[in-house]
């Protein structure tokens, strides 16, 4: 194994997102784009754009802050009200992103994240975290907020009953919107938004699908990257990225274009993702000529239930509350894990000529954590790949130390027999 | 009286035994309740028996390779027990996916703990108030009922729900009694001893429970304590397992005495009682919805632990209030840290401990509440 620096070809049209997102995120900014909803959680999006409400996802704006290593002082300040270091490291940045608002203290924050103050907090319970969260900001800012309660389904056959559920909660939401932004709710635009993540979904999962190739035209780090405008901007301009995300990596394909100048180990991530060590990570593991080739976290969203049918429900067009309730009752969280997650994880490991694979099991979320061991062992003795568990964190810097990384992860691909 | 106190004290010490006698003699199912809302009335009705599956104090062996050691200490020692094959005389396991933790782990404890006859999530609206989760309780308790039929092998009447729920009730006000009695003069019974009493009453038949309680309240009642200058204090937390024995005692070795609590092991185990008007499974939904203490893993936002806490020591004239969070119960974190902004123009001292399955310094702890005790006393 040599030791200088790789070159990693990385899917050109992602060069744009940081673009994207910081378009997005200046249109918090604008005041006739309808009042602003911090929402904590996957949420429904769709719903906000149809009812001129602006929105962003807190925990995507703590990703932002961590990517550039810059989430500690945000950690520090919630740590510092009382907040337990054991908290998800997400909720612990935009607390302490809010106490900091909250005091005046806006000019410490590095302008690129700056934010206005929220008119209304939104949370959806895929995790439990989310509800805590949502009251907290609502506290700190004296805003109105709106809960959704997603139940756990731990019977298939409740399947209906807990979209419903859902669903009639999120009837009461367009009241609450409708209420709180003196306009009719858009119902043709929540339309036309649905459709959309259906066209992104297909895109999304072609492109996704084509990492089966070897060498793969994209590694999950592209992937990532490109999720954004998917999870949380769900516009137009985002279903034009896919399509050119789409087309880049089926030509590179096509091309027998790699991102790695030579592909010796494919491997497969398990799990939310260490955004303050994105870089780190993808160099670590291109010294040894080693890619992520897919991974189980984020890509789902609106993909896997629609098109394969693995849910009872697909995109319904005619119902769109129940397809968004159904998207959200169909998260790894709010189902028996042994049920979706797994087999989607078990899929990936099955078709993706996967030599090793690496569960995060993080140090402040319980939903990624649990399972994770029976998770190793399962892959292991069922598929007799070489697996590492790493007990790092999504952002909280304090559990993740790159030599000691780097030494497992080297041991992780001795282990593969070639 | 002090012969009672021993005989709460000897169930208490042994989580279990005392439900594992009651099958060999009654030759009827024991039930398991994990989590913290699981409706007994409906398994009593049934005439099985309900108990509390609690946190064991032995170390965590078999469990660490399935669960991490950062979660909290009462689900890793849960899931030890488990596979340890303690829990495999339980008829059936109820776990209320009363947070992620628990969801997670009752399903690595039916994929790995192969002698559990049967373990049963259920599933509980987090946001109790809406019109929503009305219906959804009336359906998850209705499943419940199904549930214990098929257990018992028998049908459950409405006069049988009936019954179950005044047997509870009037344990439930016995409990108020000797809370009242506790208010009332200061130091009469410890705060261990008091733990012991709610404890035993999750793990033995109710009225055997009531009729013991009976003759130990009329004892406290003819009973003086002498003035004392003590630091009244109230105990808050500690979710899903009981509070930690020595916290409490050293807390009343340094100068305090707990004269109220809203701790798990204690009177949130019984500070809702069930209305005997209304049909049982809408009284029993409404005492789940209409919950009197605030849970940090609900959505209530009308009730807030601040207000309930503040209340709580103006009504026991207490003069601080000491807060216990299991460690890495995160649901428990977010709600400290809201009601202690909450309390800030109270001016009531607050302080907080954290509790590990393993074991914190007892030095450590007693240090530090005899300057929180001092720093009250002024
Ligand atoms: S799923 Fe994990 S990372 Fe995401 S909000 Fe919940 S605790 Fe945090
Ligand atoms: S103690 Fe807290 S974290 Fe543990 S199971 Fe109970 S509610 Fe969940």
């Amino acid at each position: 194994m040599s030791n200088e620096k790789k070159i990693v070809n990385r899917v050109k049209c992602t060069a744009n997102i940081s673009g994207l997102m910081d378009n997005f995120y200046k249109d918090m900014f604008d005041d006739n784009k309808g009042p602003l909803c911090w929402c904590v959680g996957a949420c429904p999006y769709e719903m906000f754009s149809a009812a001129n409400v602006r929105r962003f996802q807190t925990e995507n704006h703590a990703a932002r802050i961590s990517t550039r290593q810059e989430q500690a002082m945000f950690i520090e300040v919630a740590e510092a009200e009382g907040l337990s270091e054991n908290v998800c490291s997400y909720a612990k940045i935009n607390i302490g992103f809010a106490l900091m608002m909250a005091r005046g203290e806006e000019d410490k924050i590095p302008e690129r994240y700056r934010l206005p103050k929220p008119d209304m907090i939104f949370a959806l319970n895929t995790c439990p975290t989310m509800i805590q969260w949502c009251d907290m900001l609502s506290d700190i800012f004296k805003v109105p907020k709106f809960v959704v309660d997603a139940a756990y389904i731990y019977d298939e056959n409740n399947w209906d009953r807990n979209v419903e559920y859902v669903k009639s909660q999120l009837y009461d939401f367009v009241r609450f919107l409708e209420k709180h932004t003196g306009q009719p709710f858009d119902w043709a635009r929540l339309n036309e938004i649905v459709y959309l993540m259906k066209q992104i979904a297909v895109e999304w999962r072609a492109a996704r699908e084509l990492c089966k190739n070897v060498p793969t035209p994209a590694s999950f780090l592209d992937a990532l990257i490109a999720m954004g405008p998917k999870n949380t901007v769900r516009d137009e301009a985002s279903l034009a990225f896919y399509k050119d995300f789409h087309n880049e990596v089926a030509q590179r394909a096509k091309d027998g274009i790699g991102v790695l100048e030579q592909e010796k180990y494919r491997i497969m991530w398990r799990g939310n993702f260490p955004w303050h060590k994105l870089g780190t990570l993808s160099r670590m593991l291109a010294k040894y000529d080693a890619v992520l080739i897919s991974g189980v976290y984020g890509l789902g969203t609106y993909g896997d239930h629609a098109i394969d049918n693995i849910l009872p429900d697909g995109f319904d067009l005619s119902d769109p509350l129940r397809t968004i309730a159904a998207e959200h009752c169909c998260r790894s969280y709010t189902r028996r894990f042994d049920w979706k997650m797994d087999h989607e994880f078990r899929r990936h490991i099955e078709e993706f000529s996967i030599d090793a694979v690496i569960i995060h099991s993080p140090r402040t979320c319980r939903p990624w954590a649990l399972t994770t061991y029976d998770m190793a062992r399962e892959v292991e003795e069922k598929y007799k790949l070489p697996v590492l568990v790493l007990e790092v964190d999504h952002t909280d810097p304090n559990y993740f130390h790159d030599a000691q990384v780097e030494t497992r992860i080297k041991a992780l691909l001795e282990t593969i027999k070639k | 009286m002090e012969q009672l106190l021993n005989k709460f004290q000897q169930i208490a010490a042994e989580p279990l035994k005392t439900a594992q006698y009651w099958k060999e003699k009654t030759g009827k199912k024991v039930v398991g309740c994990m989590g913290l809302y699981v409706t007994e009335e409906i398994f009593h009705a049934a005439g099985l028996l309900p108990v509390v599956i609690l946190e064991k104090d032995s170390p965590i062996l078999r469990a660490q390779a399935h669960v991490q050691s950062y979660m909290c200490g009462y689900i890793r020692s849960v899931t030890d027990q488990a596979l340890a094959g303690d829990l495999d005389f339980i008829d059936c396991i109820i776990s209320h996916d009363c947070c992620h933790t628990i969801r997670m782990t009752t399903e690595i404890i039916k994929r790995n703990a192969t002698g559990i006859k049967d373990i049963q999530p259920i599933f509980l609206p987090v946001t109790i108030k809406k019109a929503e989760s009305w219906t959804y309780t009336l359906q998850e308790l209705s499943f419940l009922i199904e549930k214990a039929e098929k257990l018992a092998a028998r049908s459950i009447t409405e006069d049988d729900l009936m019954q179950s729920i005044q047997t509870y009730n009037k344990h439930r006000r016995l409990l108020k009694r000797l809370y009242q009695l506790r208010r009332d003069k200061p130091g009469i019974i410890s705060a261990r001893q008091v733990s012991n009493i709610v404890k035993a009453s999750m793990l033995m038949p109710k009225e055997e429970h009531n009729a013991m309680l009976e003759p130990l309240l009329e004892a406290m009642e003819n009973k003086t304590v002498e003035a004392n200058n003590k630091i009244p204090v109230i105990v808050s937390g500690s979710l899903c397992e009981t509070c930690d024995e020595y916290v409490l005692d050293i807390l009343e070795e340094v100068g305090g005495v707990v004269v109220d609590d809203d701790l798990y092991v204690g009177s949130r185990y019984f500070a809702t009682e069930v209305d005997e008007s209304l049909s049982p499974l809408t009284a029993l939904a409404l005492a789940y919805v209409n919950m009197v203490p605030p849970c940090p893993t609900r959505h209530d936002p009308d009730n807030k632990l601040s207000d309930y806490l503040i209340n709580m020591a103006e009504r026991a004239r207490a003069k601080g209030i000491i807060s216990v969070i299991v460690k890495f119960c995160e649901a428990h974190y977010y709600s400290y840290l809201t009601f202690r902004r909450g309390i800030k123009e109270f001016n009531i001292p607050e302080y907080l401990i954290e509790t590990e399955h393993e074991g914190v310094s007892p030095a450590q702890v007693k240090t530090r509440l005899q300057s929180f005790i001092e720093s009250i006393r002024g």
